[in-house]
């Protein structure tokens, strides 16, 4: 656990400083060095451009966390918002939010998200893709934190010390700030460990497809994509390198939420 | 009976839901096949103007949703542009592929997972447990895309050619996938039975532990696994989409790949519809099941 967290620490620290810990830009070229084995100057190879792959993962952290950890905040507010609304307001509009959130919990997601991934242009800015993904994946994902606040919200609102506290008189607005918000929040902390992660694995996944960031942008996604084809699998064995690293990050990652997911459930 | 009944309502419902929803999006997606034929100079806008008469496109979008959602209750899904064939002949040709895919995925999956559960919730603490149970936990998260490219490539290395094509790897990936949730629910749901009275009971009463195990308890903890059964082949049917393109196996999520690549907007309709009511009758079923299962969900009252 403590050294998944080091470890983790340690890939979002290499991702800040991207610039002091690679000798070459991660879009620079080195024609003469396509294809070049992991060596002194290019710790885990180049590909096919002859870009360093060294540079191309840690310069595709940034995006890929980024995108992960954006995602998942923007899903998580948007089921504060309305999973603290339902289980507020209650009656038709509890009703309402629950039927649509019983809707995109039972949706096949992957589909989902590849079609509307379908009605937007493929060769796209890194700007727009990266908004239009931060989108997709925030509104498709925002049922499974707003069933968790519902949920909290609902218990908590009848609970003695806020009703009594709604006795002496306190406002709507300052039950919701003291009382109600900051019961969700180890909730949702642990909600974001698991979706952070799966986050940014869709952000992977859609790049592989080549739904998602196209190859000049360094992302995780883009970077594991060569990897579709058989010749770069068996003539150039350092390309799957990434790949190892990217399993070990997300097998650090289900550690850490895990462990999160056990303190929450001893603590009540 | 008012149970089910309830429950394929609700059903019918999400489906229109998803239908809906599906028809938004393409409304909102700029352009359509015409535009672009509307800005060819070759072609007179009066043609252009006839052809959209003649397909309807000059309807308003509810009355074109209403013919949409008609033809495809009679499962006639319009004509692809791409292929330049019927879609439903598209998909009837890979849904099978899926549809095997999927339940042998299933079924490896929960014939694995059931067992290790079970055994691993009695003997806590144990070899196995540890074993199993640190692997889940590391494995929880893994997306699907990395254990199949972890599989291409570890299938190469260890000189067995290429993997991808053949249905074995495909469903050994998925199961691998789906494993760690199944386990740890089955664990902790036997887990929990196993502390009630009824065991000290029966082992009173003299019965083997494994007879207990498999018999007694594990019968009296499949209440909340029913439920996960559904839930899991949804999940496999996310993911196989994923599979299907990383192991190049020919079914319904390639079809959409291409189709999205494409911009075959009917093929891309017709996998999500399609996807959707699969996982609607995976839950049907899930939930026909529970009703067996459980007597209590039959007197409750609606």
């Amino acid at each position: 656990m403590k050294a998944c967290l080091v470890f983790l620490l340690a890939i979002h620290l290499l991702a800040a400083m991207a610039g002091f810990v690679t000798a070459y830009p991660p879009a620079e070229q080195h024609r003469e060095n396509a294809w070049e084995a992991p060596g002194a100057r290019f710790p885990l190879g180049t590909d096919g451009l002859g870009r360093d792959q060294w540079s191309r993962l840690v310069h595709g952290a940034r995006i890929s966390l980024c995108s992960g950890l954006a995602a998942g905040v923007l899903s998580a507010g948007l089921g504060l918002l309305l999973g603290g609304v339902a289980g507020l307001a209650g009656g038709w509009v509890d009703r309402m939010v629950t039927r649509l959130m019983e809707l995109f919990l039972a949706l096949p997601w992957m589909y989902l998200l590849l079609a509307a991934r379908a009605f937007f242009p493929l060769e796209t800015d890194a700007r727009v893709v990266f908004t239009a993904l931060l989108l997709l994946l925030g509104a498709i994902g925002w049922a499974r934190p707003a069933r968790l606040v519902r949920g909290i919200v609902m218990s908590v609102k009848e609970r003695e010390s806020v009703l009594a506290a709604r006795g002496f008189g306190a406002g709507q607005w300052y039950l919701l700030r003291r009382h109600i918000v900051p019961e969700t929040l180890p909730a949702l902390a642990t909600y974001l460990s698991l979706a952070i992660p799966q986050y940014v694995a869709a952000e992977v996944t859609l790049s592989f497809l080549g739904l998602g960031f196209s190859g000049s942008t360094p992302s995780w996604g883009s970077l594991v994509g060569s990897m579709g084809s058989l010749d770069v699998l068996t003539d150039a064995w350092w390309m799957g390198l990434p790949v190892v690293v990217l399993a070990v990050v997300f097998g650090c990652y289900s550690i850490v939420s895990s462990a999160l997911a056990e303190t929450q459930r001893q603590g009540r | 009976m008012t149970f089910l009944l309830r429950r394929l309502g609700g059903a019918l419902v999400q489906l229109v839901a998803v239908s809906a929803l599906a028809f938004a999006l393409m409304e909102l997606a700029p352009g359509d096949y015409l535009e672009d034929m509307r800005v060819n100079p070759q072609i007179p806008a009066a043609t252009v103007a006839r052809w959209r008469a003649e397909f309807g496109l000059d309807q308003p979008a509810i009355v074109r949703y209403g013919r949409w959602v008609r033809s495809v209750a009679s499962g006639e899904f319009g004509v692809s542009m791409a292929y330049g064939i019927p879609v439903s002949e598209l998909i009837a040709g890979r849904l099978g592929r899926t549809v095997a895919l999927s339940l042998l995925a299933l079924g490896l999956t929960w014939l694995l997972a059931l067992p290790c559960g079970v055994w691993c919730a009695a003997y806590r603490g144990g070899w196995l447990d540890r074993l199993l149970g640190g692997g889940a936990t590391v494995a929880l998260a893994l997306p699907e895309l990395l254990v199949g490219l972890l599989v291409l490539q570890g299938a190469l290395w260890a000189g067995w050619g290429p993997v991808s094509g053949r249905i074995g790897p495909a469903v050994a990936v998925l199961a691998a996938v789906s494993f760690p949730s199944v386990f740890r629910h089955t664990r902790s749901s036997v887990g929990q039975s196993l502390r009630l009275p009824f065991v000290d009971h029966l082992r009173a009463a003299g019965l083997s532990e494994t007879r207990i195990l498999f018999r007694h308890v594990l019968p009296a903890s499949l209440n909340p696994l029913v439920s996960l059964l559904s839930l899991s082949l949804a999940g496999i049917t996310s993911a196989s989409l994923v599979v299907e393109v990383t192991l190049s196996w020919p079914g319904m999520g390639q079809l959409l790949l291409e189709a999205i690549l494409a911009r075959d907007v009917a093929v891309v309709l017709a996998a999500v519809m399609v996807a959707a009511t699969l996982l609607q009758v995976a839950n049907l079923i899930g939930d026909g099941l529970l009703y067996l299962a459980d007597p209590r969900i039959r007197r409750r009252p609606a």
